[in-house]
């Protein structure tokens, strides 16, 4: 006779965890995307530029679509400007990654 | 230009330091300072995780040069 209320209770209780799970993981998976535990970068630049470096420097992947890399581009060089406080040295190395970046995937995009 | 002896960004060196933080021998210390949080800032923000560092590592190298010269050994 207790059995009926006994499985209520634990289809109540069910229902109250999978409601609060789902509002933890919701507010999880918004919280802000940025890991500051991350040890930093050692040392300076590369003496020759690389690609992968080339795609550090603009935060985007290797294999990126140029679309991107130039959209990377614009917001890494706004937040480097000289004319705002940044360094000719960044800005450079910054244009030197799109360069590299754009230069290497046009010619692997060529339908030879 | 550059050396091409340097090993691959094992260590960053002075001049390389005052380049990324676009100062130069005579600035002073809290002048440095006030370029690495701009641009520490401006980068944490909207620029890449890897340039952030290197501003860090640039800073890091220069506390150390001035630490240096304000303690005459």
């Amino acid at each position: 006779m207790v059995a009926p209320i006994l499985a209520g209770v634990a289809v109540a209780a069910a229902a109250y965890a999978g409601k609060y799970g789902i509002e933890a993981w919701q507010a999880f998976k918004a919280r802000p995307p940025r890991p500051k535990l991350r040890k930093f970068y050692e040392g300076g630049f590369q003496a020759a530029m690389t690609r992968r470096e080339a795609a550090l420097i603009l935060g985007v992947r290797e294999s990126v679509a140029a679309e991107k890399v130039k959209e990377a581009h614009r917001r890494v060089m706004v937040a480097n400007h000289p004319d705002a406080g940044g360094s000719h040295y960044l800005a450079s190395k910054i244009n030197e990654a799109k360069d590299m970046m754009l230069g290497k995937s046009e010619r692997s995009g060529y339908p030879f | 230009m550059q050396n091409a002896v340097r090993k691959a960004g094992k260590s960053i060196t002075e001049q390389e330091a005052r380049q990324i933080l676009g100062v130069t021998e005579q600035t002073s210390w809290e002048e440095i300072v006030q370029k690495y949080d701009k641009l520490f800032e401006n980068n944490a923000k909207a620029g890449s995780f890897y340039l952030q560092s290197k501003v860090h590592r640039a800073k890091e190298c220069l506390e150390e040069v001035y630490r240096s010269k304000s303690t005459p050994s």
